[in-house]
Protein backbone atom coordinates (compact mmCIF):
# COMPACT_ATOMS: atom_id res chain seq x y z
CA UNK A 1 0.00 0.00 0.00
CA UNK A 2 2.91 2.92 1.12
CA UNK A 3 4.92 1.51 -2.25
CA UNK A 4 1.59 2.30 -4.45
CA UNK A 5 1.55 5.70 -2.34
CA UNK A 6 5.16 6.37 -2.85
CA UNK A 7 4.78 5.02 -7.10
CA UNK A 8 1.27 7.61 -7.40
CA UNK A 9 3.12 10.63 -5.59
CA UNK A 10 6.55 10.12 -7.77
CA UNK A 11 4.39 9.71 -11.15
CA UNK A 12 2.53 12.64 -10.61
CA UNK A 13 5.44 14.74 -9.59
CA UNK A 14 6.91 13.64 -12.85
CA UNK A 15 3.72 14.83 -14.65
CA UNK A 16 3.44 18.05 -13.43
CA UNK A 17 6.92 18.58 -13.97
CA UNK A 18 7.19 17.45 -17.89
CA UNK A 19 3.67 19.57 -17.94
CA UNK A 20 5.94 22.57 -16.57
CA UNK A 21 8.51 22.24 -18.71
CA UNK A 22 6.28 21.78 -21.89
CA UNK A 23 4.02 24.60 -21.27
CA UNK A 24 6.99 27.00 -19.85
CA UNK A 25 8.74 25.91 -23.10
CA UNK A 26 5.44 27.23 -25.09
CA UNK A 27 5.34 30.26 -23.24
CA UNK A 28 8.56 31.69 -22.89
CA UNK A 29 11.90 31.57 -24.45
CA UNK A 30 14.99 32.85 -22.88
CA UNK A 31 18.24 32.98 -24.28
CA UNK A 32 20.84 31.53 -22.40
CA UNK A 33 24.80 31.59 -22.56
CA UNK A 34 26.65 28.61 -23.86
CA UNK A 35 29.49 29.01 -21.05
CA UNK A 36 29.93 28.58 -17.54
CA UNK A 37 32.18 31.23 -15.90
CA UNK A 38 33.68 31.00 -12.46
CA UNK A 39 30.99 32.81 -10.98
CA UNK A 40 28.50 30.70 -11.77
CA UNK A 41 30.11 27.65 -10.43
CA UNK A 42 30.92 29.57 -7.26
CA UNK A 43 27.43 30.84 -6.70
CA UNK A 44 26.00 27.40 -7.60
CA UNK A 45 28.50 25.65 -4.88
CA UNK A 46 27.45 28.41 -2.36
CA UNK A 47 23.56 27.40 -3.38
CA UNK A 48 24.40 23.97 -2.80
CA UNK A 49 26.64 24.50 0.94
CA UNK A 50 23.44 27.04 2.19
CA UNK A 51 20.84 23.86 1.32
CA UNK A 52 23.10 21.50 2.97
CA UNK A 53 23.66 23.51 6.21
CA UNK A 54 20.09 25.16 6.45
CA UNK A 55 18.48 21.28 6.18
CA UNK A 56 20.69 19.82 8.68
CA UNK A 57 19.81 22.70 11.43
CA UNK A 58 16.17 22.17 10.69
CA UNK A 59 16.34 18.31 10.84
CA UNK A 60 18.44 19.16 14.18
CA UNK A 61 15.87 21.86 15.43
CA UNK A 62 12.98 19.71 14.78
CA UNK A 63 14.15 16.57 16.14
CA UNK A 64 15.65 18.12 19.75
CA UNK A 65 11.69 19.79 19.65
CA UNK A 66 10.41 15.94 19.27
CA UNK A 67 12.69 14.63 21.55
CA UNK A 68 11.92 17.03 24.42
CA UNK A 69 8.22 16.77 23.73
CA UNK A 70 8.47 13.06 24.04
CA UNK A 71 10.33 13.35 27.14
CA UNK A 72 8.13 15.61 28.63
CA UNK A 73 4.93 13.77 27.89
CA UNK A 74 6.58 10.32 28.76
CA UNK A 75 6.76 11.94 32.67
CA UNK A 76 3.31 13.19 32.31
CA UNK A 77 2.57 9.47 31.22
CA UNK A 78 4.37 8.71 34.02
CA UNK A 79 2.75 10.40 36.70
CA UNK A 80 -1.47 9.19 34.97
CA UNK A 81 -0.24 5.48 35.33
CA UNK A 82 0.64 6.37 38.66
CA UNK A 83 -2.70 8.11 39.46
CA UNK A 84 -4.77 5.21 37.66
CA UNK A 85 -2.30 2.25 40.33
CA UNK A 86 -3.73 4.24 43.23
CA UNK A 87 -7.21 4.39 42.04
CA UNK A 88 -7.03 0.48 41.34
CA UNK A 89 -5.70 -0.05 45.12
CA UNK A 90 -7.82 2.39 46.58
CA UNK A 91 -10.96 0.96 44.87
CA UNK A 92 -9.64 -2.42 45.81
CA UNK A 93 -9.23 -1.55 49.78
CA UNK A 94 -12.51 0.54 49.74
CA UNK A 95 -14.36 -2.71 48.75
CA UNK A 96 -13.05 -5.29 51.03
CA UNK A 97 -13.24 -2.42 53.92
CA UNK A 98 -9.85 -2.85 55.21
CA UNK A 99 -6.73 -1.78 55.22
CA UNK A 100 -4.13 -4.30 54.92
CA UNK A 101 -0.37 -3.37 55.75
CA UNK A 102 0.68 -4.24 52.47
CA UNK A 103 -1.70 -1.55 50.66
CA UNK A 104 -0.66 1.17 53.66
CA UNK A 105 2.64 0.26 52.11
CA UNK A 106 1.61 0.24 48.91
CA UNK A 107 -0.12 3.44 48.28
CA UNK A 108 2.62 5.78 50.50
CA UNK A 109 4.88 4.42 47.74
CA UNK A 110 2.82 5.52 45.16
CA UNK A 111 2.27 8.80 46.82
CA UNK A 112 6.06 9.40 46.44
CA UNK A 113 5.94 8.39 43.39
CA UNK A 114 3.48 10.77 41.92
CA UNK A 115 4.97 13.43 43.47
CA UNK A 116 8.38 13.04 42.21
CA UNK A 117 6.93 12.48 38.83
CA UNK A 118 5.37 15.91 39.34
CA UNK A 119 8.51 17.46 40.63
CA UNK A 120 10.28 16.25 37.57
CA UNK A 121 7.26 17.46 35.12
CA UNK A 122 8.04 20.96 36.69
CA UNK A 123 11.98 21.09 36.18
CA UNK A 124 11.61 19.28 32.99
CA UNK A 125 9.34 22.44 31.53
CA UNK A 126 11.34 24.67 32.55
CA UNK A 127 14.37 22.97 31.31
CA UNK A 128 12.62 22.51 27.83
CA UNK A 129 11.49 25.91 27.63
CA UNK A 130 7.85 26.05 28.71
CA UNK A 131 8.22 28.31 31.57
CA UNK A 132 4.82 28.69 31.86
CA UNK A 133 3.69 25.33 32.04
CA UNK A 134 6.26 25.15 34.67
CA UNK A 135 4.65 27.74 36.72
CA UNK A 136 1.15 26.17 36.17
CA UNK A 137 2.34 22.79 37.82
CA UNK A 138 1.47 24.78 41.54
CA UNK A 139 -2.46 23.60 40.44
CA UNK A 140 -0.82 19.95 39.90
CA UNK A 141 0.86 19.90 43.36
CA UNK A 142 -2.33 21.58 45.19
CA UNK A 143 -4.22 18.41 43.91
CA UNK A 144 -1.39 16.13 44.82
CA UNK A 145 -1.73 17.32 47.86
CA UNK A 146 -5.26 17.10 48.25
CA UNK A 147 -5.57 13.58 47.03
CA UNK A 148 -3.10 12.51 49.00
CA UNK A 149 -4.96 14.03 51.92
CA UNK A 150 -8.32 12.67 51.34
CA UNK A 151 -6.64 8.60 50.73
CA UNK A 152 -4.03 9.22 53.45
CA UNK A 153 -5.40 11.65 55.99
CA UNK A 154 -8.03 11.49 58.33
CA UNK A 155 -7.79 7.92 60.38
CA UNK A 156 -5.43 5.92 57.99
CA UNK A 157 -4.47 3.10 57.90
CA UNK A 158 -6.79 2.38 60.43
CA UNK A 159 -10.07 2.85 59.61
CA UNK A 160 -12.00 1.43 56.54
CA UNK A 161 -12.81 4.07 54.01
CA UNK A 162 -16.17 5.91 53.84
CA UNK A 163 -18.59 6.38 50.91
CA UNK A 164 -17.32 9.87 51.29
CA UNK A 165 -13.75 9.55 50.74
CA UNK A 166 -14.59 7.70 47.45
CA UNK A 167 -16.31 10.50 46.10
CA UNK A 168 -14.11 12.88 46.69
CA UNK A 169 -10.49 10.92 46.16
CA UNK A 170 -12.39 9.97 42.51
CA UNK A 171 -13.02 13.86 41.75
CA UNK A 172 -9.52 14.96 42.96
CA UNK A 173 -8.17 12.02 40.95
CA UNK A 174 -9.87 12.75 37.95
CA UNK A 175 -9.19 16.26 38.58
CA UNK A 176 -5.37 15.49 38.06
CA UNK A 177 -5.63 13.27 35.41
CA UNK A 178 -7.33 16.05 33.37
CA UNK A 179 -5.08 18.64 34.05
CA UNK A 180 -2.24 15.70 32.95
CA UNK A 181 -3.83 15.04 30.19
CA UNK A 182 -4.16 19.01 29.11
CA UNK A 183 -0.61 19.72 29.87
CA UNK A 184 0.05 16.73 27.69
CA UNK A 185 -1.84 18.48 24.36
CA UNK A 186 -0.46 21.96 25.17
CA UNK A 187 3.00 20.48 25.12
CA UNK A 188 2.49 18.84 22.19
CA UNK A 189 0.97 21.17 19.98
CA UNK A 190 3.27 23.99 20.66
CA UNK B 1 19.22 16.31 64.00
CA UNK B 2 16.34 13.63 63.47
CA UNK B 3 17.14 11.15 61.26
CA UNK B 4 13.15 9.63 60.97
CA UNK B 5 14.53 6.37 59.68
CA UNK B 6 16.97 5.98 62.01
CA UNK B 7 15.91 7.43 65.21
CA UNK B 8 12.58 6.65 65.12
CA UNK B 9 10.83 4.32 62.16
CA UNK B 10 11.75 3.23 58.93
CA UNK B 11 8.13 3.03 58.43
CA UNK B 12 6.06 5.87 59.77
CA UNK B 13 2.03 4.84 60.60
CA UNK B 14 -0.68 5.93 61.69
CA UNK B 15 -2.09 9.64 63.12
CA UNK B 16 -2.40 8.61 66.88
CA UNK B 17 -0.52 6.46 69.42
CA UNK B 18 -4.09 4.51 70.08
CA UNK B 19 -3.79 3.44 66.20
CA UNK B 20 -0.83 1.77 65.64
CA UNK B 21 2.88 1.70 66.17
CA UNK B 22 5.46 4.52 65.20
CA UNK B 23 2.30 7.40 64.60
CA UNK B 24 2.80 10.73 64.12
CA UNK B 25 1.71 11.62 68.06
CA UNK B 26 4.91 9.14 69.35
CA UNK B 27 7.02 11.09 67.17
CA UNK B 28 5.85 14.25 68.30
CA UNK B 29 5.79 13.58 72.12
CA UNK B 30 9.20 10.94 71.58
CA UNK B 31 11.52 13.01 69.43
CA UNK B 32 9.73 16.52 67.53
CA UNK B 33 8.62 18.42 70.77
CA UNK B 34 12.28 17.18 73.31
CA UNK B 35 14.24 18.50 69.81
CA UNK B 36 12.56 21.65 69.37
CA UNK B 37 12.55 22.94 72.81
CA UNK B 38 16.27 22.24 73.30
CA UNK B 39 17.30 23.63 69.43
CA UNK B 40 15.13 26.16 70.15
CA UNK B 41 16.60 27.20 73.77
CA UNK B 42 19.88 26.77 72.07
CA UNK B 43 19.49 29.53 69.56
CA UNK B 44 20.42 26.70 67.03
CA UNK B 45 18.16 24.98 64.02
CA UNK B 46 16.54 21.52 63.80
CA UNK B 47 17.21 19.54 60.87
CA UNK B 48 14.52 16.78 60.41
CA UNK B 49 16.35 13.94 57.82
CA UNK B 50 12.77 12.57 56.47
CA UNK B 51 15.02 10.17 53.90
CA UNK B 52 15.04 6.32 54.60
CA UNK B 53 11.48 5.46 55.16
CA UNK B 54 9.28 4.04 53.13
CA UNK B 55 7.28 7.02 52.87
CA UNK B 56 4.86 9.39 54.98
CA UNK B 57 1.27 8.82 55.04
CA UNK B 58 -0.62 12.64 55.44
CA UNK B 59 -2.34 11.47 58.98
CA UNK B 60 1.31 10.83 60.15
CA UNK B 61 3.30 14.46 58.76
CA UNK B 62 -0.03 16.74 60.02
CA UNK B 63 0.14 15.41 63.61
CA UNK B 64 3.91 15.05 64.45
CA UNK B 65 4.17 18.65 61.94
CA UNK B 66 0.86 20.33 62.20
CA UNK B 67 0.64 19.41 65.95
CA UNK B 68 3.79 20.88 66.81
CA UNK B 69 2.70 24.15 64.93
CA UNK B 70 -0.30 23.87 66.86
CA UNK B 71 0.98 23.96 69.85
CA UNK B 72 3.57 26.71 69.51
CA UNK B 73 2.83 28.62 66.17
CA UNK B 74 4.17 28.06 62.78
CA UNK B 75 6.32 31.29 63.18
CA UNK B 76 8.19 30.00 65.95
CA UNK B 77 8.06 26.37 64.41
CA UNK B 78 9.47 27.27 61.00
CA UNK B 79 12.20 29.24 62.36
CA UNK B 80 13.82 26.32 63.93
CA UNK B 81 13.20 23.41 61.64
CA UNK B 82 14.93 22.47 58.75
CA UNK B 83 14.27 19.75 56.19
CA UNK B 84 15.96 17.25 54.31
CA UNK B 85 14.43 14.98 51.75
CA UNK B 86 16.49 14.08 48.72
CA UNK B 87 14.13 11.08 47.71
CA UNK B 88 11.00 13.17 47.95
CA UNK B 89 12.08 16.75 47.32
CA UNK B 90 7.98 18.05 47.23
CA UNK B 91 7.87 16.51 50.80
CA UNK B 92 9.38 19.81 52.16
CA UNK B 93 6.84 21.85 50.71
CA UNK B 94 4.07 19.85 51.80
CA UNK B 95 5.34 19.79 55.90
CA UNK B 96 5.75 23.80 55.28
CA UNK B 97 1.92 23.62 54.57
CA UNK B 98 0.42 21.40 57.20
CA UNK B 99 2.95 23.92 59.86
CA UNK B 100 1.52 26.66 58.11
CA UNK B 101 -2.20 25.29 57.88
CA UNK B 102 -2.45 24.79 61.78
CA UNK B 103 -2.53 28.46 62.25
CA UNK B 104 -5.81 28.61 60.47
Amino acid sequence: MRFLQYGATLVLGLVIGFATGYFGRLLFTIELKKELGLGDLLNFAAVVIFAFLLQNYLQKHFSDSRVEKDHLIGIIGQAQDTISQIRKDFFDAFSKKKLSAEYKAAVVIHFRNLSNSLDLLRAALGQCGYEAEADKCAELQSLYVEYKRQITGGSFPTGPYGSDVLSDAEKTANKLYLELTNKRIRVNKT
Amino acid sequence: MISVASQFSEVPGPRLIEEGAFSGEAFLDQQLRPAFLAAESDGATLMIDLDGTQGYATSFLEQAFGGLSREFGSTRVLKVLRFKSDEEPYLVEEITGYIGGADE
